[in-house]
């Protein structure tokens, strides 16, 4: 799944007045709507975002940002803790805690092959290099950011997460947070919870210790609907959601996918509640078919495959080297296939054109 | 750049094999396959992937109370594709669809949308319901207004000077009202030709413990 725009209030550095406006119809499509500088100005409230999304579709609703239950209804399992239960999910975390995905492999084994795939992938942004001036700095930024608030949303992770803001109370309505509300940006207060203007908001770094007994009994009052979900469900492993990073638009500007993949996937460059391999999972390139002829004309539909063919894997198979210069924990080189008995680079890819890297993490 | 809805290759198993035959007859080529040789796995497989967009809404139109027929046929010819992995993305083109936070809590002020560059044709409502009605409009005009909520700022030169009145008589002392761009009159607004004039308003409910978000996931969940 791909919830791939972010509100651009939470993104600025630009001059332009209408920074926020967006189109009144929901029907018209309209291009404007990308503007603000990147990274977010807060990756806390960035994350924030994500995991009520995360919530409102898999824990049934979310506390906004000043502790107001909203309800969705919605009970989709984003983390299908089915797929790693059983004898896989036993042997799924390695000694070092990184994730194996089971479903995958599992699938893989039926099916004769080998490598990694499967389970439930959140994508992380769509052609990043296209909105907000991201760069592998300022994505990797965001990207973790994302990461942790959808973990922490979901109940995803170890003792580091803390899941309080989205159910039952949130910390948005804590005093602290409501002082900055009124207080005038860059004040003390102003500072935790971001431009005045923003309201307050909650927070994801590992502060949470702050939702104070005051805070309870401030979301007590609100009038608002309960929501249909506690916070009783246990954590779920790292592995029960899987991450899908870069997914830049043109495969065919090798030099620019070459130069964010050698930032993004190394590890030292993220958060450390961001370096396993669930959240590294996949890196993600699309491509184009069209060039090769492939249009929706039944009579093309044999272009996709000279596309892929002639055009794709070859690349593909050129980055292969770089990659692998890389931990095997995040990538996904030819040596660690080769371990898998696979015999060329070629089959630890996914074919996909809009593609995803994986191999046997 | 991005994709429609585009079919891509995924994850899984279609396998090759050997052509077994040439054969040139004249100027026709004459094709046989062993189906059963397999020359080596291709982990891929047809799936799709699908981008938000206002076809593949529930409702036409920007109409949400109407089922889209379109809507329907749509997503039941993904699900008869049987696809083991499908991407789904909701994307800025649509903002509406696949944004819920538009905008940015306000604190204590209750605004409307933000202001809109392709032109404001949507009524919506301002709701106190819950904090004691609509006590005061502290901003509002049909106009050009610059800033966000908290701190809109008048465009002189493209402002309908009966915006305040218009708003306060519409919604002081109500839990809840309905502003429509057609209230209010474009050609008293001043704004030059060409210029699509826009509501901004902001006002506060009774109950000064009020907090304002602005989640709406009516079009995103359509």
């Amino acid at each position: 799944m791909s919830f791939s725009t972010a509100p651009t209030w939470l993104y600025s550095g630009t001059s332009d007045a209408a920074q926020f406006s967006y189109v009144d119809d929901a029907t018209v499509p309209w291009y404007g709507y990308n503007r603000g500088i990147a990274p977010a100005l807060n990756g806390s409230d960035l994350g924030a975002y994500y995991g009520r999304l995360a919530a409102w579709y898999a824990r049934g609703g979310f506390a906004d940002e000043y502790g107001t239950r909203l309800v969705s209804g919605h009970a989709l399992n984003f983390t299908d803790p089915g797929r790693v239960a059983g004898a896989c999910a036993a042997a799924g975390l390695d000694r070092e805690g990184f994730a194996v995905d089971c479903a995958g492999n599992a699938r893989r084994a039926r099916l004769g092959l080998t490598g990694g795939g499967g389970g439930i992938i959140w994508e992380v942004g769509n052609e990043v290099d296209y909105e907000h001036g991201h760069t592998p700095q300022s994505y990797t930024a965001d990207f973790d950011a994302i990461v942790r608030g959808v973990r922490q949303a979901l109940g995803i992770g170890g003792s580091h997460m803390d899941d309080r803001s989205f159910h039952g109370i949130s910390n948005g309505n804590s005093p602290a947070i409501r002082h900055a509300v009124a207080a005038p940006s860059g004040t003390e207060a102003a500072e935790g919870a971001g431009p005045s203007l923003r309201g307050g908001v909650s927070r994801l770094d590992g502060d949470h210790a702050a939702v104070s007994s005051d805070a309870a009994a401030v979301a007590e009052t609100v009038n608002a609907p309960s929501p249909p979900v506690t916070h009783s469900e246990a954590l779920l492993p790292l592995n029960a959601l899987f991450f899908n990073g870069m997914n830049l638009p043109n495969i065919d500007n090798t030099s620019v996918v070459v130069e964010w993949a050698r930032y993004f996937l190394n590890t030292s460059n993220h958060h450390p509640a961001v370096r396993d391999a669930a959240a590294l999972a996949y890196i993600g390139y699309h491509a184009y078919p069209t060039q090769g002829g492939f249009t929706p004309d039944p009579d093309t539909f044999s272009g996709m495959f000279s596309y892929v063919d002639d055009l794709f894997l070859p690349k593909v198979r050129a980055w292969a080297p770089a990659w692998s210069a890389y931990e095997r924990r995040v990538l996904i080189g030819p040596a660690r296939c080769a371990d898998r008995g696979v015999r060329t680079a070629r089959s630890c890819f996914f074919a996909r054109v809009v593609w995803s890297d994986r191999c046997g993490v | 750049m991005a994709a429609r809805v585009a079919f891509w290759l995924a994850l899984a198993a279609f396998y090759r094999v050997a052509a077994d035959t040439v054969t040139l007859v004249n100027s026709s080529v004459s094709v046989s396959v062993q189906w059963a040789t397999v020359t080596g796995p291709v982990l891929a497989e047809p799936s799709v992937q699908v981008v938000s967009q206002h076809l593949l809404l529930r409702s036409q139109a920007g109409e949400l109370s109407s089922e889209n027929s379109i809507y329907t046929n749509s997503w039941a010819a993904v699900a008869d594709l049987g696809v083991r992995n499908a991407r789904f993305a909701g994307w800025f083109p649509y903002a509406k669809a696949g944004v819920a936070e538009l905008d940015p809590p306000s604190g204590s002020a209750l605004c409307g949308p933000a202001m809109w560059v392709q032109g404001q044709t949507q009524p919506f409502t301002l709701n106190c319901s819950l904090y004691g009605g609509i006590a005061t409009v502290e901003f509002a005009s049909f106009g050009t207004a610059s800033g966000a909520c908290g701190a809109y700022a008048m465009d002189a030169t493209c402002h309908d000077s009966a915006s305040l009145t218009i708003v306060q008589n519409a919604c002081v002392q109500q839990p809840w009202c309905t502003l429509s761009p057609a209230m209010f009159n474009l050609s008293a607004s001043g704004c030059g030709a060409g210029v699509a004039p826009y509501l901004a308003v902001q006002v506060q409910c009774a109950d000064p413990s009020a907090r304002h978000t602005y989640w709406d996931f009516t079009a995103v969940d359509s």
